[in-house]
């Protein structure tokens, strides 16, 4: 146990002392560390759910999308403080959860991957047509960035060390809520539902509270990247950005949580190595999701655990 | 008055184009469980390649069959390539077509660029007919479309209730072993099954090239609308899609119609309705 | 137990390894020798055709002064948009961030425009010039002083076009159908204001979103009792709505958004029938008659470059040249945070190829506006005639929405 822990605290030390490692530190702390960090956070919310409920959601961008509306209409629009604005939006991006959970939980597998996709993608097209309430197509420009204590979180580096506190915090929690019986609970439910209705649980209560609190974690996500981007705009819940999304999850590990973290990481820096020699460089991880899926569906934090099944299966087969 | 039936009619035969789009993916899913996310890059792409042939030649027809037969064999390869591996792994299956459209997407626009296209109506059907009891005239070549998609939906009813082959696919699916024991060769009848569901949806790229303009984001459009379609209609059946179509299509139409900004809104609050009371659909199967 | 040990620190060094090569594969570099100008474009999406022709008009530009200033090299980096704000500002903030560039040149579409105006607020240390971006609120609200338009936005491409509808044309009563986005609603905006001090009336008004591919609703839901319509779309949803309208039959005149009668609209690939004969427009761009020694040169060059005048070309090229003319000013100094080179840009006059061009106090400029017919050349073509140029308009202080009646445009 306590070599996992060293590893963890290698990373934890790593992401710190990022910021005063990198060349160009106003680039990559920037666009490196606290893209990856948002993107991150929005991945470890459908994460959570794959792995808890073996539920693949494209609606997280809903939920963002809605926190994300919040945040930028009422302090660009009304001039709402942060300290209001922030956990309104983050409340109401949870309370979509109820709502869509209450339909989408009804289906399972590609049925929910589907529907969630459709909930994101209508969210897009009233972004799109609500010109009066989110500005249409443009969007809402410089949304402020919070001061807490006379720190302006809109420089580089405040901004990178709060995303860093806010994912660790999360992920952190996430892993406490999956060590109670009520984490145990939802891995039973995800592995079979009969036998936890028969041993007397009530299933969509437990489901529902998981999808729910997935929502929460997308709608933070939502505030750091209207944070982040200092735009919001139809485009940043559609169907792209979506895929996008799936992209990290898969390629770092669905089943993981920390995968979210390495996917998004990996894929900031992809995108930044290719996008130098091709303006199309959306194809080249559009080719990367798919060899992964093909040759390692566990994605990158699995390799290690697929390679030692494929050698017991060798070993197996050998004796 | 006017404007009422004009938008009927404008609803049905856009219904008519999204049965077209729709009937090759739920074709598809119906007899293999395979979904194909890649659904709007196949449209597009055959979209481009019908208006290519039609720029070149100057002969629709020609067109429109060399647009669905492509897609039918750009359509099987995929399938042999990257899906039969994973045939029965659904979400596996869904999430590697999402990752063929994204691929797709981009090789197109690097191909043929961001601007819009749109094939031009054959000389003879380019006219406009009037409609007795308003004063437009209305496009034949669109009533044309509504009808050629109720014939291809009775073709595939008939095609898979009433012949031996539609037998053969249906057994197939539901034990691909039994079938097997029957000397009847399971892989093939799956083969043939996707190059149908990609010629079908060839096919209504081509049409659907000729009624609306496309180019880069069509793509995601239609993907979206075929969703639509079968989460409403239900997956896997043809009746569904019909329902589907009709009601995306109509139901739609009024609303940008008469409330533009709320259109997307609507056609949304339909879906989650509908939805909340049936979570397989109209006509879906609870499995 | 051990091996899982193994396998995530094994794991944990691929993510810093690939981390550390990412880092050091893509350097950067900047030799005081050069000036580096990086370049938005919106190649990728709904502007795709027109976008190359912004480049054309740069290198124009730059080949004019062999790509120098006082011995200083310029240097372009390029960066592809697909006209949407958020991969505006990503891409912005990599060529300030990380390529480190002096002048920023670009966006292209309106919405690019604002997203980028107001970013500049936040990097006081680089200088933006805008390409073809025309939204008015990129420079009439809370103007940053290092954001520079060196054309018109899209309520001065208006500029005479109402005036013109009501007392020569005689048109009455107008319905509108434009894309629904920043552009269109300033071009929708400054018609709406000239056509109804003339005593014009808007009878209706729709907003379909933009990439709306199927506008025969729209087209059914048109007041009948209409003299005109405007038609606020550009590139693709113009064509579409053209063919469209042409289909079903559509009788009454349009007058055009600037962008309707552009000549990438007149040389559309789909057929859009007579139903854009005798449609009028305003825009930056001449008609084809139009001749001035600066603009018969000019279009020898686009000739040379193997295309002709259109509002991306002509913008581009402008833009261009007045960012380079001001360099040239003052012999390329960019020090103390590009405070002479500022003071040149805000105060630049020239004679461009369409006219002469001042700046105004929030570094937009006051130019010339054309307004023009569509009609036929005579050999189953389209071509425009020139109504009227109409010289120093200068931009509104009014930021439209949705002009939905003539009370949206005052």
């Amino acid at each position: 146990m306590t070599k996992v822990r060293s590893t963890y605290l290698l990373l934890l030390a790593m992401a710190i002392a990022f910021p005063y490692l990198v060349p160009d530190p106003d680039f990559w702390v920037s666009s490196g560390g606290s893209r990856a960090l948002w993107l991150g956070v929005t991945a470890l919310s459908m994460s959570f759910l794959n792995r808890n409920l073996g539920l693949m959601s494209l609606g997280q961008l809903f939920f963002s999308g809605i926190s994300g509306y919040i945040v930028a209409i009422s302090s660009v629009t009304y001039g709402v403080k942060f300290g209001t604005s922030v956990p309104l939006a983050i409340l109401a991006g949870t309370l979509s959860g109820v709502v869509i959970g209450f339909i989408a939980l009804k289906t399972k597998g590609v049925y929910f991957l589907m529907l969630t996709l459709a909930v994101t993608l209508g969210l897009y097209s009233f972004a799109n047509s609500a010109q009066e309430i989110t500005r249409g197509h443009t969007g809402i420009n410089s949304i402020p960035s919070p001061v807490i204590f006379g720190i302006d979180f809109a420089y580089t580096k405040p901004m990178y060390y709060l995303f860093l506190l806010i994912a660790i915090t999360i992920f952190t929690f996430c892993k406490f809520l999956e060590s109670t019986s009520f984490g145990i609970a939802l891995k039973g439910v995800r592995d079979n539902e009969d036998r936890m209705t028969a041993m007397g649980y009530r299933i969509l209560p437990l489901k529902m509270i998981a999808f729910v609190f997935s929502a929460l974690i997308a709608s933070i996500a939502g505030v750091m990247g209207a944070f982040y981007v200092t735009n919001i705009s139809p485009d940043s819940v559609g169907l792209i950005r979506s895929i996008d999304l799936l992209v990290i999850v898969v390629v770092g590990g669905a089943t993981y949580l920390g995968g979210a973290f390495v996917g998004a990481a990996l894929i900031v820096v992809f995108e930044a190595i290719v996008q130098d020699f091709t303006q199309y460089y959306v194809a080249a991880t559009g080719a990367l999701f798919i060899i992964v899926l093909m040759l390692a569906p566990q994605g990158l934090m699995g390799i290690s655990a697929q390679f030692r099944r494929a050698r017991a299966k060798k070993l197996g087969a050998a004796k | 008055m006017t404007r009422f039936i004009f938008t009927l009619l404008n609803g049905l035969t856009l219904a008519g184009l999204y049965f077209l789009v729709a009937s090759g993916l739920t074709l598809i899913f119906g007899l293999m469980r395979v979904i194909n996310l890649a659904h709007g890059a196949f449209y597009l792409l055959a979209g481009y390649i019908s208006w290519n042939v039609v720029d070149k030649t100057d002969n629709w027809f020609l067109g429109v069959l060399l647009g669905a037969l492509s897609l039918g064999i750009f359509g099987t390869l995929v399938y042999l390539i990257l899906l039969r591996k994973f045939q029965y792994e659904e979400l596996r299956v869904a999430l590697i077509t999402l990752g063929v459209s994204l691929i797709l997407a981009q090789g197109m626009l690097a191909v043929f660029g961001g601007e819009y296209y749109q094939t031009s109506i054959p000389e003879n059907l380019s006219q406009s007919i009037p409609i007795p009891g308003i004063e437009i005239s209305y496009p034949l070549f669109r009533i044309l479309v509504l009808f050629l998609a109720i014939i291809v939906a009775i073709g595939l009813w008939l095609f898979i209730t009433r012949t031996r082959y539609g037998a053969i696919i249906r057994a197939g699916v539901d034990d691909t072993a039994m079938v097997s024991a029957l000397g009847i060769n399971v892989q093939a009848v799956f083969i043939w099954i996707f190059f149908l569901g990609s010629v079908l949806i060839g096919f209504a790229g081509s049409i659907g090239a000729t009624t609306n303009s496309f180019g880069m984001g069509t793509d995601g459009d239609y993907l979206l609308f075929s969703l639509q379609v079968v989460i409403i209609g239900g997956l896997g059946s043809i009746g569904g899609v019909a329902i589907g179509s009709f009601l995306v299509g109509v139901i739609g139409q009024f609303a940008v119609g008469y409330y533009p900004t709320l259109s997307g809104v609507i056609t949304f609050a339909m879906l989650v309705l509908i939805l909340a009371f049936r979570p397989q659909g109209i006509l879906g199967k609870i499995r | 137990m051990k091996r899982q040990r193994i396998g995530r620190n094994a794991l944990a060094g691929v993510v810093a390894g690939v981390l550390v090569a990412g880092l050091v594969i893509t350097p950067s570099s900047h030799a005081a020798s050069t000036i580096k100008i990086g370049y938005l474009n919106a190649t990728i999406g709904p502007f795709a055709g027109g976008a190359p022709q912004i480049t054309i008009g740069l290198n124009i530009a730059l080949g004019e002064i062999k790509s120098k200033v006082a011995g200083k090299k310029i240097v372009i980096l390029e960066e592809a948009t697909d006209a949407t704000p958020a991969l505006a500002l990503e891409k912005a903030k990599k060529l300030i961030e990380k390529d480190k560039v002096d002048i920023l040149f670009g966006p292209l579409s309106g919405d690019e425009g604002v997203a980028i105006a107001r970013l500049s607020k936040k990097y006081p240390k680089v200088t933006f010039v805008n390409t073809t971006a025309s939204a008015s609120e990129a420079t009439n609200r809370e103007p940053s002083k290092n954001f520079f338009r060196f054309h018109g936005d899209a309520a001065q491409w208006s500029g005479g076009v109402g005036e013109i509808a009501y007392n020569q044309l005689g048109y009455k009563r107008v319905a509108i159908i434009a894309d629904d986005y920043s552009f269109p609603y300033a071009n929708a905006g400054g018609f709406a204001k000239g056509f109804c001090k003339a005593g014009g009336v808007i009878v209706s008004a729709q907003w379909p979103a933009l990439g709306t591919k199927d506008y025969s609703s729209q087209i059914a839901a048109l007041p009948k009792d209409i003299d005109a319509i405007y038609a606020g779309l550009g590139g693709a949803d113009a064509v579409q709505f053209l063919k469209q309208a042409n289909q079903f039959g559509i009788k009454k005149p349009l007058i055009g958004g600037a962008i309707l009668v552009d000549g990438t609209v007149l040389g559309a690939k789909a057929e859009i029938g007579d139903a854009a004969l005798n449609t009028i427009g305003g825009g930056p761009v001449p008609d084809d008659s139009y001749s001035s020694p600066e603009y018969d040169k000019f279009k020898a060059q686009l000739a040379a470059a193997g295309t002709g005048p259109n509002i991306f070309s002509v913008l581009g090229y402008i833009s261009a040249k007045s960012m380079l003319a001001g360099l040239v000013a003052v012999k390329g100094d960019l020090s103390n945070n590009h405070a002479k080179y500022r003071a040149a840009l805000s105060t630049l006059k020239w004679k461009t190829p369409t006219g002469p061009l001042s700046m105004d106090k929030n570094r937009n400029a006051i130019v010339s506006n054309f307004i023009y017919q569509i009609v036929s050349d005579g050999a189953g073509g389209f071509k425009t005639k020139a109504l009227k140029r109409q010289d120093k308009v200068a931009q509104g202080t009014a930021v439209y929405g949705r002009v939905n009646s003539c009370a949206d445009a005052k």
